[in-house]
């Protein structure tokens, strides 16, 4: 290769002069000085004690003026204004007698606010219970998960729901399907299910628990009780809490102890700590142990999570080295945008990498919004403008072109896998449904609007495009999934077998949301291609497990009435309705994730609670937005496009160059195939034939997803089989190389375009020539050295034609062009 | 009489339907499938059970297909309702109910499938019923009988001391019926309670210090048990216990987990077990060796059954996996496909002709042991058969998940339900008589129930009391029948005082009424006087009447008479006069009569008017005296009530005061019993210790000996050695001292002697070596298995 490939970016050691000589940082030594402690908080916040043995142990946490949490239980004053009703033990509140009070906090000069104790039924016992101490064993002890019993056959001939979806099930299995095996209630310390647990015979699964434990004692009673079930007397858990909600440890090895607390549907309130799954989904920042405590590791964050019943919570937990230098950036915020990421990153101690150049913003500008690449005489005009406000102006002229909704209807189609299906789905209604959407975003359609009337479509494929969205999938459950993917980023697959492991969501969620679309009819219409969509009326879900028929209910949300309405369309209201927490947000997210090329939720359809939003801010306050503007979503474009954040450059400081989440510094992206190809052709002034399209139609504006073409599914085209954001592959690949390298597309084009011929022709000289072509492919002027080192190469001659065709060819093969930076 | 079910059971569908098709008159007189059948299936089965798609491997669209049968074995058993499993699934009597999802088949088609298929299954108006087909359900070989040549073994020397007694006992793993005695052995915490099945009464404790038996089976004669069983995950063995002694005999089996399925073989050579391991091993009793294994199961061995006539050996499995073997070698001689999860049980009928195989499918199922073919299935307990027994004659027992315990026919009808437990039914066994049935649940409670009536007879305790805590019981027993005599006693004197009033009372008031009723008897003969002459009275005024009556005609004669006289006086007064004046003097006498008849009359009515009042006052005393002996009379019987009451009462407290007696004399004998079974269980543990102490002595003197020998021996061998150098000193000084040759001779010999010695003590030493180790090893195995239960008992009871 003649050329120095240019990918990542040059050392923007101008930029960052430019960037000192503007700003006034003020550098704080926060090791050296480090800042007063400003508040005490103590959790939780209000304490319910009933029943003889129960307890709450409180932790109390001090926050520092910079937001640095620590852990200050065992050195505070905890101080009972009543010491009637319960005494403290240690941390550890215990009933004494029935009665209220209150706990008042103090350290150092801090007074946390109080906390009101209630206590009842102080002296009554509770009887054991299988719902509420001996299921939670299993979950604790991990005996359910799915690598062990609640694999779908079960372990070594002993099956348990997975993560204790059924009790029911579980009681049955434990006591009377091996009647004689499993549990002895004449000596039960001699039961199998205890001797396994704590390894005192060969166990696959090892130790669980010692018999010295508050496990073994709950099992131990429960089968000296005679190992009754209380399904239905024992009150539903309707709630966990994960106390502290966030914490920002400084220092590797700093310790912050949390505690799970759950609600019953009883109004008790039960201390769980010892009995919820604790999770951290990045241990190298932050680990936490079975029972609850944190444990800061390197520098970073984690989402730590507690599982209790079908229950899971998460809290954030920033890790910080203890003597980090840190200068708070001074840079104005453009808008809100920079303000959300500026206050993480300020949390993070992470300094934001520069603005990038003119050049830079307008090739990234310009390919993020209408999928091309700047032409020279954008170029040179866009440089040439003095203006200060020349970057926005840009962007709401870039707005306003048509190849702008094309993309959006482009990605739109992916997900609702707009294609044609053999025997199912025509060419003529999918082409149909296809101009429909684009005419739709075209129109500036707000997208609720096409949301509701996809989801609420009725009547034929032909003269209501969007009933095809019933129509390319039938299934009624697969149907319920992709809405919840689609509109709610909610992939509610794992539901539809086992309660969901890491989320929310329960069997009875998914059938009760995939009631709503029990009653679709479909039959055939006049012309054979075409499909009629309709509301049957009649039609219900059944719950696998016990049959019952399941009410429409929205995920997470509440059973509306259904009567006599087509559920699709109660269903579709509720879908767009502010009300709805995922549809703006996730919808908002997507398209953040188009222009950072990440989402602030990574996968963008899959929102759950152990994959949080690593800006929860930032998340919320985009859907806020996006529901503000009415759902006009180009108003949301602008706000991103005109952020600091959007406009920051690829290079990274000191303090970001681990950072991948928070948007320090812009993200490298390998341009989607669609957009790569229209760009080599706009480069190459070549045009494409597509099926169903006329000579010069642009990639992104193929209608089905089954037209595509060598180059397309090389790099990674959707083949929209499924609503997965994730079968667009912008993965580099070797085949990706070759192609280039050696295929016909790169060498072809530039030999069909004839752009240097032309140029030749119109007597411009080589070095502008490679100056012109340096501008098309990177939207920049070719550099001295780059100019040194091509000068000889072109030797002598007045038309080197093949030198400049190399060059080009080099251009264009270079990780510059293929990359959006 | 299996013959004659069979032949009823035969004849009884063919005749019902012999009724049918005559009341449907000749047109419809054959029910074919070609003409009704095959439009019905095709209407609802062909979708899924065609030729094309065959689901579960049966195809209803041709006569040969569909009577071959699918997955499962044949479906359709000519002229055998019950038997044919396509109708009990149409009929929603089975499950995977037909269609699937879908309400039954309306009532007119499967009347035509129902007739259909009594009627001999008949594929087309051609078609002729045949014979049924013999389903190998009828006794084809007298049963082997193996019965003991003297009186069937029943416990005698064994201890009612239990290894482990806890609060509640825990689920019914095993129960088994001595097939000759009436003996029923009850499986519970590392220990197997025996029972007498007819009194229910507790004969002894077999320790299994080892575990829970899982798995009881009887031999052949009765006189032995296998007890096999373990600890979970830990240990699984089978053991062979002598019924009379209680000794165990063999152990076999060296199992990573409990062993949860064997059988000991009718010539009782081989024990064959299995477990969650999924490997049947087979062992010889008579050196336990291991004889083979069977490696063919999947999933965890749940059934294990040698045939009576020792020929074959079946094993089924968790995953539905049945087989038969060859039981000397081990050889597969026939697959049972059917079960589609859990085979919770097999057993033999007693002419080993048939296996039965139990599932959680709920099905019993009958094989042939020929080709090992399902003959009959049927679903006996909903939601999952757990235990079947054979009797000997040929029925069948089970219990299953329903928590019913069930009762039925040889060839699968049902007989009677005998009772429902409180949970799950997991084990079953019926005495060798036939006679009674024991079953146990998941709760561990253990019915004796008569077969005949279904009453329960008694409860068999897998968790009897220890022998201190049955002295204590009877002692309290003895006290509270004491205190209860006592009170007997006292009520019994109390309701002879009370009688004995009640008796004098009942004189006096019975005096009263004798005395009231004479006088009742004197008011009416009063009465009957009165009436006498009232009604002489009356007869006096009848006749007085009609005096007056005759009178009166008289005077009526006389006054007409003297009317003639007036008027011939006034015609002719002379002689008219005369007759005037007679007339006259006539009449004038008639009229006197007639005044004194008059007279008469009057003073017979007063007469009469008088007797009549005299006979109302009599009446009155009458009525009055009767009313007394009335109110007499209800006196006394008022009185006799309490008088039987008392009575009663007496009789009663008789009663009971001799119940108490017997009661007290009961607890009594129970407690000496008590007391002298605990004494000799006491005397039997300190024996036992003294023999082990007495054992360890011997042992230990046997080691001083040993040691002593020992010693002397090398004494010898010292000896011998210093003897056989200067033997060898001597040859080589022999030539040339020959001066010494005596003396050196003398020496050669004394070496001879003590070498000969020392071989004679080497082979004593070797015999008393052996001997002391035997009886050492001997006395070993006692103690350990004593000790073995001991230790668990003092665990358990620390626990």
């Amino acid at each position: 290769m003649l050329l120095k490939t240019k990918i990542p970016m040059r050392p923007a050691v101008g930029l960052l002069a430019l960037c000192a000589a503007a700003a006034f940082p003020t550098t704080s030594l926060l090791a050296a000085d480090e800042p007063a402690w400003a508040s005490l908080t103590v959790y939780p916040p209000a304490v319910n004690l009933s029943t003889r043995a129960d307890s709450q142990r409180v932790i109390v946490v001090a926050t520092r003026a910079d937001g640095v949490t620590a852990d200050v239980t065992a050195a505070a004053k905890l101080v009972l204004v009543d010491p009637a009703p319960c005494r403290l033990d240690g941390p550890t509140l215990r009933p004494l007698a029935d009665g209220q009070t209150s706990l008042k906090v103090q350290w150092q000069s801090l007074q946390a606010p109080v906390v009101p104790v209630t206590v009842t039924q102080a002296t009554a016992d509770r009887p054991i219970s299988f719902m509420l101490d001996v299921m939670p064993v299993f979950t604790h002890a991990g005996c359910n998960t799915g690598s062990c019993h609640g694999a779908a056959r079960g372990k070594d001939g002993f099956h348990l729901a997975l993560l204790g979806s059924d009790p029911r099930g579980d009681y049955q299995r434990i006591t009377r399907e091996q009647a004689t095996r499993r549990i002895n209630l004449a000596v039960p310390a001699d039961s199998l299910l205890l001797q396994k647990a704590i390894g005192a015979v060969q166990h696959t699964g090892g130790k669980r628990f010692g018999t010295d434990s508050a496990y073994y004692q709950a099992l131990y009673d429960w089968l000296a009780a005679g190992a009754a079930n209380d399904f239905d007397k024992a009150p539903a858990c309707t709630g966990l809490t994960i106390y502290p909600p966030a914490a920002v440890l400084e220092g590797k090895g700093t310790k912050q102890p949390f505690i799970a607390v759950a609600a019953y549907a009883d109004g008790t309130t039960r201390d769980v700590t010892s009995l919820a799954a604790f999770k951290s989904n990045n241990a190298s920042a932050a680990s936490i142990d079975a029972n609850g405590l944190v444990t800061a590791a390197a520098r970073g964050e984690a989402f730590v999570m507690a599982r209790f019943d079908v229950h899971t919570v998460g809290s954030q937990v920033l890790t910080l080295p203890k003597d980090l230098q840190y200068t708070e950036s001074t840079e104005k915020p453009a808008n809100y945008i920079d303000t959300l990421v500026g206050a993480k990153l300020r949390k993070l101690r992470l300094e934001p990498s520069g603005l990038c150049s003119d050049q830079q913003f307008l090739r990234r500008v310009t390919l993020d919004i209408v999928g091309l690449l700047p032409t020279t005489e954008e170029y040179r005009t866009f440089l040439a403008n003095p203006a200060a406000d020349k970057r926005a102006k840009k962007i709401d002229a870039l707005l306003t072109r048509k190849e702008f909704s094309e993309i959006w209807a482009m990605k739109w189609s992916e997900i609702l896998m707009v294609k044609t299906i053999p025997n199912r789905v025509e060419y003529k209604p999918m082409f149909l449904y296809a101009s429909w959407l684009a005419k739709q975003i075209a129109d500036n359609v707000p997208l609720d609007k096409i949301v509701r009337a996809i989801l609420g479509a009725t009547g034929g494929t032909f003269g209501v495009p969007a009933t095809n969205f019933y129509q390319i999938e039938p299934s009624t459950q697969k149907t319920a999934e992709n809405v919840a993917q689609i509109f709610l980023g909610q992939r509610i697959q794992c539901a539809q077998c086992h309660n969901h492991p890491f989320d929310r969501w329960t069997m009875d969620d998914y059938y009760s949301f995939t009631a709503f679309f029990a009653q679709i009819a479909r039959k055939q219409g006049e012309d054979y291609r075409e499909t009629i969509v309709s509301n049957r009326g009649s039609g219900e879900v059944k719950h696998p497990v016990n049959g019952r028929v399941m009410p429409p209910k929205f995920l997470g949300g509440a059973a509306p009435d259904v009567r006599g309405k087509d559920r699709r369309q109660v269903l579709a209201d509720w879908v767009t309705s502010p009300e709805n927490p995922y549809f703006a947000t996730s919808v908002a997210n997507r398209i953040w994730a188009h222009f950072f090329g990440l989402g602030i939720v990574e996968p963008v359809d899959d929102i759950r609670v152990s994959n949080p939003a690593s800006n929860p801010q930032l998340f919320e306050t985009l859907g806020k937005k996006l529901i503000e503007y009415q759902f006009d979503f180009k108003r949301l474009v602008r706000d991103i496009c005109n952020s600091n954040t959007y406009q920051r450059t690829a290079d990274s400081n000191a303090s970001n160059a681990q950072d991948l989440r928070n948007f320090s510094h812009a993200r490298i992206r390998r341009i989607q195939a669609e957009m790569l190809l229209d760009c080599i052709s706009q480069v190459t002034e070549t045009q494409n034939k597509f099926r169903g399209l006329p000579l010069g139609a642009r990639a992104v504006q193929i209608a089905d997803g089954n037209t595509s073409n060598y180059f397309l599914t090389t790099f990674g085209r959707a083949k929209r089989n499924t609503v997965c954001t994730c079968e667009v592959d912008t993965q580099p690949s070797l085949s990706q190389a070759l192609n280039l390298l050696n295929g016909a597309t790169i060498s072809g084009k530039i030999g069909a375009g004839k752009v240097i011929e032309k140029q030749l022709e119109a007597g411009k000289k080589p070095l502008e020539i490679v100056e012109d072509l340096t501008i098309r492919c990177y939207c920049r002027q070719p550099t001295a050295e780059e100019i040194q080192k091509l000068t000889p190469l072109l030797g002598k001659e007045e038309k080197p034609l093949s030198q400049l065709q190399d060059i080009y060819w080099a251009l264009l093969n270079s990780r510059e062009f293929l990359f959006n930076h | 009489m299996f013959n004659h079910l069979l032949r009823w059971g035969l004849l009884f569908p063919l005749g019902l339907f012999a009724c049918a098709a005559g009341a449907a008159g000749p047109a419809a007189k054959k029910i074919t499938y070609d003409d009704h059948i095959r439009p019905i299936f095709r209407q609802y089965c062909l979708k899924c059970h065609d030729a094309a798609t065959k689901k579960s491997d049966l195809a209803l669209d041709a006569y040969a297909t569909a009577m071959e049968g699918g997955a499962s074995g044949e479906v359709i058993y000519p002229a055998d309702l019950d038997s044919s499993r396509l109708w009990l699934m149409v009929n929603h009597e089975d499950e995977p109910s037909m269609p699937p999802n879908a309400d039954k088949l309306p009532a007119d088609k499967l009347t035509l499938i129902r007739t259909w298929i009594e009627g001999g299954a008949l594929e087309n108006s051609g078609s002729v019923a045949k014979a049924k087909k013999p389903n190998g359900l009828a006794m084809r070989a007298p049963a082997v009988s193996g019965k003991p040549a003297g009186p069937a073994a029943m416990p005698e020397s064994i201890f009612r001391q239990p290894v482990v007694v806890s609060g509640r006992p825990a689920a019914t793993a095993a129960l088994a019926a001595s097939p000759w005695a009436p003996l029923v052995v009850v499986a519970g915490q590392h220990q197997v309670s025996l029972y007498h099945s007819e009194s229910a009464q507790l004969l002894g404790v077999l320790p299994f210090p080892e575990g829970i038996p899982q798995v009881l089976k009887f031999s052949r004669d009765g006189s032995l048990l296998l007890t096999a069983g373990g600890r979970g995950a830990a240990l699984g063995l089978a053991a062979l216990v002598d019924v009379r002694t209680g000794s165990r005999l063999v152990t076999v089996g060296d199992e990573y987990d409990e062993v949860e399925a064997a059988d000991l073989s009718p010539n009782q050579a081989l024990i064959a077990l299995g477990g969650p391991t999924k490997v049947v091993r087979v062992y010889n009793t008579a050196d336990r060796s291991l004889a083979y294994e069977i490696h063919k199961h999947t999933d965890w061995i749940t059934a294990i059954a040698f045939s009576p006539d020792g020929q074959l050996l079946v094993t089924a499995d968790r995953g539905g996996g049945a087989y038969l073997w060859e039981a000397e070698t081990g050889r597969e001689v026939a697959t049972l496909r059917g079960h589609p999860s859990e085979v919770t049980d097999a057993c033999w009928r007693a002419d080993s002709q048939i296996v039965a195989t139990s599932g959680v499918d709920g099905t019993i199922r009958l094989w042939n042991r020929e080709e090992g073919k399902q003959v009959k299935s049927w679903t006996a307990h909903g939601g999952g058969t757990t235990a079947i027994a054979f009797a000997a004659d040929g029925r069948l027992v089970s219990t299953g998940r329903d928590r019913v315990v069930k009762l039925w026919r040889p060839d699968g009808g049902h007989l009677k339900d005998l009772t429902t437990f409180a949970d799950i039914g997991l084990a079953v066994c019926i005495s060798h008589d036939g006679h009674r049935v024991a079953a146990g649940d998941y709760t561990g409670e253990v019915r004796l129930l008569e077969v005949d009536s279904g009453k329960q007879v008694g409860r068999l305790a897998a968790n009897p009391p220890t022998l201190a805590m049955r002295v204590t019981a009877a002692a309290g027993q003895v006290a509270s029948a004491q205190s209860e005599l006592k009170t007997a006693a006292a009520a019994k004197l109390a309701a002879d005082k009370r009688l004995a009033e009640a008796k004098t009372e009942a004189g006096r008031r019975s005096a009263a009424l004798a005395e009231t009723q004479q006088k009742l008897a004197a008011s009416q003969a009063a009465r009957d006087a009165m009436v006498q002459e009232v009604a002489a009275r009356k007869e006096a005024i009848g006749a007085e009447t009609e005096k007056v009556k005759q009178a009166t005609i008289r005077l009526a004669q006389a006054t007409t008479t003297v009317q003639a006289a007036e008027a011939a006086l006034a015609t002719a007064a002379g002689d008219g006069a005369d007759k005037f004046t007679a007339a006259t003097e006539g009449a004038r006498q008639a009229l006197a009569g007639v005044e004194a008849a008059h007279a008469l009359l009057k003073r017979a009515i007063a007469a009469g008017a008088e007797a009549e009042k005299k006979l109302a006052a009599g009446n009155q005393q009458v009525e009055s005296a009767q009313q007394a002996v009335k109110a007499a009379q209800v006196a006394v019987d008022r009185f006799a009530r309490p008088l039987a009451t008392v009575t009663a009462e007496v009789a009663a407290a008789n009663r009971q005061a001799t119940t108490r007696q017997a009661a007290m004399a009961a607890a009594n004998t129970a407690l000496q019993a008590a007391q002298a079974e605990q004494a000799a269980f006491a005397q039997a543990d300190e024996t036992l210790a003294k023999a082990i102490q007495k054992t360890v002595r011997q042992a230990e003197a046997q080691a001083q000996q040993l040691a002593k020998a020992k010693s002397l021996q090398k004494k010898l061998a010292a000896e011998l050695a210093t003897r056989q150098a200067a033997a060898q000193a001597a040859k080589k000084q022999l030539a040339e001292a020959k001066k010494r040759l005596e003396q050196i001779q003398t020496a050669v010999q004394a070496t001879a002697t003590t070498a000969g010695e020392q071989a004679h003590s080497t082979a004593a030493l070797a015999v008393a070596q052996q001997k002391a180790e035997a009886a050492a090893a001997q006395a070993q195995a006692d103690a350990e298995m004593f000790h073995k239960a001991q230790e668990v008992r003092a665990a358990y009871q620390k626990k």
